[in-house]
Formats: C-alpha cells, sequence, structure tokens
C-alpha cells in the first residue's frame, strides 16, 4: 500500500514553504506493468493561497517486467518535456526506500483524458477524430526524433558506437535478456536472433532519441483528437528512428485485429506523414528488420515477466499471463522473416 | 470424476464474473480481476490436450531431429551426436504433464541449436539441412497456433457476456 500519510510528509519534505498539506483520494491505477501507478490529490497553503494540484506516483515494483533504471525515464521525460514533447511534467525523484518502502517519482496527473486503445478504437467520440489522433501519433515521433539529444544532457543513455551499429546493439540488449530470464528452450527466438544477425539494416539516418515504447495503448488523448502525453519511457535510448517507426507498426498493437498501424491508419499512410514530419526515408528492409527485432523484444519481456512470477519475486498474474502468450508473437515473427 | 477440472475452471469464471466482480469496485481491481479471468481461459482451453498435445510434440521432434542427423554431422558432431543419444534413450513411458514437459525441454533445446546452425547456412547449398529448417519452422508453427492466447480479445469479450449473462 501507500499511505496518505506517508505521501503527505514526503510532499512536506520536498515543499517545505507548505503548510497544511492534505492528501487524499490515493489509489493504485491499472497497467504500467514495469512500475506500479499511484494516483492522488494534494492541497496545501503557500504564500497565502491555497494550491491544489493531481500527481502520479510511479514506485518501483517487487518485479518488474523489465528491469529498468528510474533515473533514466526520469532524466528522458524532464528534458523533453522542456522541449514542449507532449509528457506530464515531472517533479521529483526519490531513490529512498524509506519513504514508501521502495523508491519512485512524482510526476503531475494528466486529468480528464483516456489511455485505453479499446476506447480510442471503438467510442464513437473517439472514432469522430482518429485522423486528428493519428497526425498527432505521427507529429510527435517526429518531434522526439528532431531532439538534439546532446544538448539535452542525454548523453548519459550511451549512444551506439555509430549509425551502422544501432541494429547489433538492441539485438545484443535483447539476446542477454533472453539468456538471463528464459526457463526453457527457446528455439525460435533464437533463431530470430540468428536471423536479425543476418539481416542487418543499413546504418541509421541518424542518432535520435527512440522512445522504445512508441504505441497506441500508451498515450493520453481527449476528444479533441489532441495527444496530451506520451507515457512509459522507461525504454528510452539513442538509435535508429525507425525503430519506433517498427515498434508502432507491431501486429500486437494494432488493436482493431486489421492491419491498420495502431488500429489508427494504413500502414504506407503512416510511413508517408512520418516522412513528410521527419524529412527522414522509411526504408521498408529496416523497418522489417526492426519489425522481427520488436517481436522478439515484446516475447523477451514477457519472458522476464515470466521468470519473475516463476521465481515467486511477484505476485502478479499479469507475469503469468504474459510468460503463457509468446506464441502468437513466434507466429508473427515467423511470417515476417519468411520462414 | 465430475465437476471436471474444466467445469471447475468454467465455474471460477462464472463466479468471478458475477459475484467477486461486482464487489470489486476499483480500476486496478477490475483490472486484476480481468488478468485472472484470461489466465483462467487459456488454461480451461490448453487442459484437456495438454498431455496429448506434448506426446505428440515430442514424437514430432523426435523425427524431426532425426531426419537432421545426416545434415548436421558433418556441420556440428557433438549435436549431432547429441541428438542420437537423446532419441535412443528408452521411454519411461510416463503421461504426467511433468515427465512429458521434461522430454520436450530436452528434444526443443537440440533443436534451438539446430535451428542456430540452419540460420547461419541459409541462402547456402545445403539441401537436406534446409528441410529440415522448413520441418522446424513447420512444427513450431504447429505449437504456437494452439491454444487462446489474450490478443483473441473478440473470443474473450463473447465469453465474458456469456458468464455475466448466467451461462457458461
Amino acid at each position: 500500500m501507500v499511505q496518505a500519510e506517508r505521501v503527505a510528509e514526503y510532499l512536506q519534505s520536498r515543499l517545505p514553504e507548505a503548510a497544511e498539506i492534505a492528501v487524499q483520494d490515493v489509489k493504485r491505477l491499472p497497467g504500467g506493468a514495469s512500475r506500479e501507478t499511484w494516483s492522488f490529490d494534494a492541497r496545501w497553503r503557500e504564500g497565502g493561497t491555497e494550491v491544489a494540484r493531481a500527481f502520479v506516483l510511479r514506485r518501483d515494483p517487487d518485479a518488474s517486467l523489465l528491469e529498468t533504471d528510474r533515473d533514466t525515464e526520469f532524466r528522458v521525460m524532464e528534458a523533453v518535456w522542456s522541449q514542449g514533447v507532449p509528457v506530464p511534467r515531472m517533479y521529483w525523484l526519490e531513490p529512498d526506500p524509506a519513504w514508501l518502502e521502495r523508491p519512485f517519482f512524482v510526476m503531475e496527473r494528466v486529468d480528464g483524458c483516456e489511455v485505453s486503445a479499446q476506447k480510442l478504437l471503438y467510442e464513437p467520440r473517439f472514432v469522430a477524430v482518429h485522423d486528428r489522433i493519428a497526425r498527432s501519433f505521427v507529429d510527435v515521433v517526429a518531434q522526439i526524433h528532431a531532439l538534439d539529444w546532446r544538448s539535452l544532457g542525454l548523453e548519459c543513455l550511451v549512444p551506439p558506437a555509430d549509425a551502422a551499429a544501432c541494429g547489433m546493439t538492441e539485438i545484443e540488449r535483447w539476446e542477454a535478456v533472453v539468456d538471463r530470464d528464459s526457463l526453457e528452450p527457446q528455439p525460435l527466438l533464437r533463431a530470430a536472433f540468428r536471423w536479425l544477425r543476418h539481416h542487418l539494416p543499413p546504418p541509421a539516418q541518424r542518432i535520435v532519441l527512440v522512445h522504445a515504447d512508441y504505441r497506441t495503448g500508451n498515450f493520453l488523448f481527449d476528444e479533441s483528437g489532441e495527444i496530451k502525453a506520451f507515457l512509459d519511457w522507461e525504454m528510452a535510448h539513442l538509435g535508429d528512428p525507425l525503430e519506433d517507426i517498427a515498434w508502432a507498426c507491431i501486429r500486437p498493437w494494432r488493436w482493431a485485429g486489421d492491419e491498420r498501424i495502431g488500429g489508427l491508419m494504413p500502414r504506407e499512410e503512416f510511413y508517408r506523414l512520418y516522412e513528410g514530419a521527419s524529412g527522414l526515408t522509411v526504408h521498408r528492409e529496416s523497418v522489417r528488420f526492426w519489425e522481427v527485432l520488436g517481436n522478439v523484444k515484446l516475447a523477451a519481456i514477457f519472458l522476464t515477466g515470466a521468470r519473475s512470477f516463476c521465481d515467486g519475486r511477484t505476485r502478479s498474474i499479469m507475469m503469468a499471463l504474459v510468460g503463457r502468450n509468446i506464441n502468437r508473437l513466434e507466429l508473427e515473427i515467423m511470417d515476417l522473416m519468411g520462414v | 470424476m465430475r465437476p471436471t477440472s474444466v467445469e471447475v475452471l468454467r465455474g471460477l469464471q462464472g463466479l468471478l464474473a458475477s459475484d467477486i466482480g461486482r464487489e470489486v469496485q476499483s480500476l486496478f481491481g477490475q483490472d486484476a480481476l480481468q488478468t485472472a479471468q484470461m489466465l483462467l481461459e487459456m488454461l480451461a482451453n490448453e487442459l484437456d490436450g495438454s498431455a496429448d498435445n506434448l506426446y505428440r510434440d515430442n514424437e514430432a521432434l523426435a523425427e524431426l531431429l532425426a531426419g537432421a542427423a545426416v545434415a548436421v554431422r558433418p556441420l556440428d558432431t557433438t549435436l549431432a551426436g547429441e541428438a542420437e543419444a537423446a532419441l535412443a534413450e528408452p521411454a519411461d513411458g510416463s503421461l504426467t504433464i511433468s515427465a512429458l514437459s521434461a522430454r520436450n525441454s530436452r528434444l526443443r533445446a537440440l533443436v534451438e541449436r539446430l535451428l542456430i546452425l540452419c540460420e547461419d547456412a541459409a541462402g547456402g547449398e545445403q539441401p537436406a539441412l534446409m528441410r529440415a529448417r522448413a520441418g522446424a519452422y513447420r512444427h513450431l508453427r504447429d505449437v504456437a497456433g494452439r491454444g487462446w492466447s489474450f490478443w483473441d480479445m473478440l473470443s474473450f469479450r463473447e465469453r465474458m457476456a456469456q458468464l455475466r449473462a448466467g451461462g457458461g
């Protein structure tokens, strides 16, 4: 549990000028499989005026689908927010587990929005603005890829050795996860890693900040058709922009069950809009490589969840569920490999 | 024995969808309940055929490895030898899931190495190895295409609607 009293004490430590801090409506939100997500409202008096704010707190889990670095996620979100990318405003990063048993960070809660892919795709009020959401989806990723990550101090993400190394860097990253977390032989994933090594894409057109989980289901939207905030930056790194484009395309995120990318638009339209917004070219064979890698990566993430569950490090049955859902990814990988 | 294991799982799904589902108000709780429902759906779909599937998979994997042996030997004598040893093991006759799974894991580990060999040789002039490769992928497709997945949302929605309406 996250106790309102402890959160209030924490806020007091961060807001020494504030008086009469009251925290209420602390509740856990679904989703956010890599960290627990909690929502709360806070009120206080400061400089003679009453302040009311809505917050989201993301706490390290007992075990996770991803073993990620919270400092990196916080730092990246803070940096992109400063450049006008739609993300929640970040407030505090707290590594000390003494406050709430585990480290956490606190950010703005963006109210009045939805995140559910099901609602996006099926509720008429959102269906009516699909075109605008699709455009916004493309514009935001192009905006992220255009950021000057050096001037934002994001060299800490460690860029690949050069533009030709982006593909191999990601292969090695995810192969290490499969090595570490597989509980049983993975013939298809092992073959896919081999296939990827033999089908490396041409060098990235430039090395950019890659969100790495850019997809329908990871952004807040409303009836205006505008994306209000992009979430889940825990896998952000420096690499090939086409990695994000391919990840957005993979079948698991085509929630509508047809071929539309993210359930929003035809593939060729997505490519055309992105090329127009970014000035980059979408090489079809490169996207194929990154889509195979994307499905392999998702399978690797699921293996991590399965291991956490089987090792008894988590009670989350979501980890058991994902561990038993690698089969459809395998089918997709084989289709993409053409085998 | 009645109710069968599958009938019990379906009963649990009905309980979660009706009585317990009505008591759970929080978004987080509802989300956890849905996850539990999906797991039960998956288990109910798999349970009856799981031993049979494993038994047949093990037969198919053994046949695949036996067929690949000649093509593998010149490239990897260790793998060829280990495959032969695995295939020569006397069957213990047990049809428990744990025994069948252990055998399945052993054979899949060999196929894992076979496929790595195949991918490194893909495009080359080794038709016997490429036949083994095609056979391995065919088998993996058969296995991966089975059962219920949480991406089969339509069938899941239908099941939930049925349960809420009081049907099994």
